[in-house]
């Protein structure tokens, strides 16, 4: 499987996020954007909670006939007069692209925004070959030019300041004749604009992801706001699409539940400026279009996911609920994750994608607040798999011999209340009357992580249990 | 077919508990699921659904004019493209209303793809719908699609008799009224945006700055 494991540790990661004020600012930002605007649409759409539950059923639905189904989408691309190509792994998936390019001679690859095409590493394979790939989202392009990954699934330059952007730009696009360096939101946008315009039209081949692919019709579906997906579909000779396995869904009424979700869970719109369906390469009489339509399947990993516990991990649609709403996730951003899939379902996803001991932190570097299960479109149990996660970690002694015996230890006192409670009163009597005077601790031992910033408030001399019972008894 | 074929449906099968495809009998389930066309939950609204159409048009940052008949557009058009100081050369298409334009002498009509230079394209909707204030349109020989996504302005004639109520009829008519779908369906809600910058929503990141509706009817 092709995957990059970290290379610096989520600790170090995380001290390095939390301490950089651009990123704590841009996602500053995210939270009230998204988050405000995801609540509005859902609290003005009684349906709402009706649909996830009906595309949940789809999915797993889907998932259950996930053969018949791929077998069906299959046989109609053919019909259309495309192609579909079948990937085991990543490294297969970036091979038989190659082919692809090589047999049309390409030269220039335009790329819509595609989270298979990161996973697998894609633009790697193809500039090792000798092409030269560009990214066309605007957020995408931004992070090909800072030679890094993204931070979020949808936004994925989103821990990118004006500013940032702005010298990235001015570095890059002097040799185009873009001398004067653009600062404003408008002019950053037009640059891009005008810069990529002159890249789509002279594409020789265009890659994109797919949110669905339609079994009924044999269709690839994408939905962007910005019309590069499109442009990208559209005007090279050659189209491609990657998309993982789990990507089928039955029909175009289905497609009509998941795009009401889609675009409300991600960014709060009630549809994205462009949804398109692509079936198979331009008709006869059709004076533009690509004479090649290919459709790259790839499992890499997705088929042992379907077998297991992990299955209705599957029915994740990529729409980036889960990192916004959730408090770790928005406090650290993407880039600590170490891998492209980030926050709750990236938590989740590259455990079982590069191994449990690659990622060990990812899920343990979660409060279990439940936040992401509530906000999920497809209602997948992202803690619980989270916690599942622990549970294998620890089976397989994974992690520092220090924290498992630690762990133990405190399992083995939890399952006994009565000396549970005598213990923990101990601490609580002894920094009470430590703290009698001012109230408050500036340093702790073993706290240092929590004194460095804030100071740590000392117990009033009762424990919560104690404070209890005492209410519960003169209670009349 | 390739070794890949078969390794990822044997997978898909021994994670499914089968040895092989799927029984007869539940292929044929799955084809009756795919043929009842079956809808399941939508938003319920009471609103007229032209009202509906033109404020969720307007909310996602689209324009438009509403005139009585086709015999308008034309002076529709030339008002938008002077109001918006844009030179009078236009990129088309062909379609009932588009065909029946009398075009002004100074203006430079062409039929053909979009190129990098268009400034503007005209272009005619399959359908609207209401539920979202989404504009519909179909690639044909005659309706290329870069039309929608590379002019800096388009605008779209609407026949308010093709205002549908919810996205499901829209697949509705195309079975209906097609005899295979044609090889692009552009769902279109309002002009090309971004938030890559800043979070902060601007227009005309890589499709049209600007979307103007012509419905005509009354």
């Amino acid at each position: 499987m092709s995957t990059t494991t970290q290379t610096v540790k989520f600790g170090e990661q995380v001290d390095l996020a939390l301490n950089n004020v651009s990123l704590q600012q841009a996602m500053g930002r995210a939270e009230s954007g998204f988050v405000e605007t995801r609540r509005h649409r859902v609290e003005t759409m009684p349906e709402f909670e009706a649909l996830r539950d009906t595309a949940r059923d789809i999915k797993e639905h889907t998932l259950e006939h996930l053969d018949s189904y791929l077998e069906l989408f299959e046989e109609k691309v053919i019909e259309n007069g495309g192609a579909v190509h079948w990937a085991s792994s990543g490294e297969e998936a970036c091979r038989i692209i190659l082919g692809i390019c090589q047999q049309a001679d390409a030269r220039l690859v335009t790329k819509g925004k595609s989270m298979v095409a990161e996973e697998i590493h894609l633009n790697e394979a193809l500039e090792k070959a000798g092409l030269e790939v560009v990214e066309t989202d605007l957020g995408e392009y931004i992070i090909q030019l800072a030679n890094e990954m993204p931070s979020h699934i949808i936004a994925p330059a989103m821990h990118k300041t004006r500013s940032q952007i702005s010298e990235l730009f001015h570095t890059h696009h002097q040799s185009l004749g873009y001398v004067d360096k653009t600062t404003t939101r408008e002019e950053i946008v037009s640059e891009a604009r005008q810069v990529l315009r002159d890249v789509f039209v002279s594409a020789d081949v265009g890659i994109t992801g797919a949110n669905f692919l339609v079994a009924e019709t044999g269709s690839n579906v994408i939905v962007t706001n910005e019309g590069n997906g499109d442009l990208t579909s559209c005007l090279p000779r050659v189209q491609i699409i990657t998309a993982g396995i789990e990507k089928v869904i039955p029909s175009l009424e289905d497609l009509s539940v998941f795009l009401r979700l889609l675009a409300r869970s991600a960014t709060g719109q009630e549809m994205a400026a462009y949804t398109t369906l692509y079936t198979g390469p331009r008709r006869d009489d059709d004076p533009e279009g690509p004479e090649e339509y290919h459709v790259v399947l790839v499992d890499n990993g997705r088929s042992a996911m379907l077998a297991g516990n992990y299955r209705s991990m599957l029915r994740c649609i990529r729409c980036g609920a889960c990192l916004n709403h959730c408090p770790v996730y928005t406090a650290i951003g993407g880039h600590s994750y170490g891998w492209i899939y980030t926050g709750p379902m990236g938590a989740v996803l590259t455990p079982l994608m590069t191994g449990l001991d690659n990622a060990y932190d990812l899920p343990n570097a979660c409060t279990l607040n439940g936040r992401c299960q509530e906000v999920c479109p497809v209602r997948i149990p992202l803690p619980d798999f989270l916690r599942q996660h622990r549970v294998r970690q620890n089976q397989r002694r994974l992690g520092s011999g220090l924290s498992r015996r630690v762990v133990s230890m405190w399992a083995w006192l939890a399952r006994r209340p009565r000396f549970y409670h005598a213990v923990m009163a101990l601490p609580v009597r002894l920094l009470s009357y430590l703290g009698r005077h001012r109230g408050a601790f500036e340093k702790l031992p073993f706290g240092r992580g929590w004194t460095v910033v804030r100071d740590f408030p000392a117990p009033t001399g009762a424990t919560f249990q104690q404070q209890w019972k005492q209410r519960k008894r003169s209670e009349p | 077919m390739s070794d890949s074929r078969v390794e990822v449906l044997q997978r898909i099968r021994g994670a499914l508990k089968r040895t092989g495809p799927a029984a007869w009998s539940v292929q044929q389930s799955l084809h009756d699921r795919i043929a009842s066309h079956r809808i399941s939950v939508r938003p319920v609204y009471g609103e007229e659904v032209i009202a509906r159409f033109l404020n969720k048009h307007v909310a996602v940052h689209g324009t438009y004019d509403w005139v009585d008949a086709s015999n308008d557009v034309m002076a529709a058009v030339v008002a938008y493209l002077d109001r918006h100081s844009i030179a009078p050369k236009v990129v088309t298409g062909s379609g009932s209303m588009i065909d029946s334009l009398s075009w002004p002498n100074e203006y430079t009509v062409e039929r053909r793809p979009a190129v990098k230079l268009d400034k503007v394209a005209i272009s005619e909707a399959f359908v609207g719908i209401a539920e979202t204030g989404t504009l519909v349109l179909l690639s044909a020989p005659s309706a290329p699609a870069s039309h929608n996504y590379l002019p800096d302005d388009q605008i779209v004639l609407l026949d308010i008799k093709r205002v549908v109520r919810y996205q499901e009829d829209v697949w509705t008519l195309l079975r209906d009224e097609l005899a295979r779908l044609p090889r692009t369906v552009s769902l279109i809600t309002g002009p090309s945006k971004t938030g890559d910058v800043e979070q902060t929503i601007e227009y005309g990141a890589h499709g049209p700055r600007r979307l103007h509706i012509i419905l005509v009817g009354s």
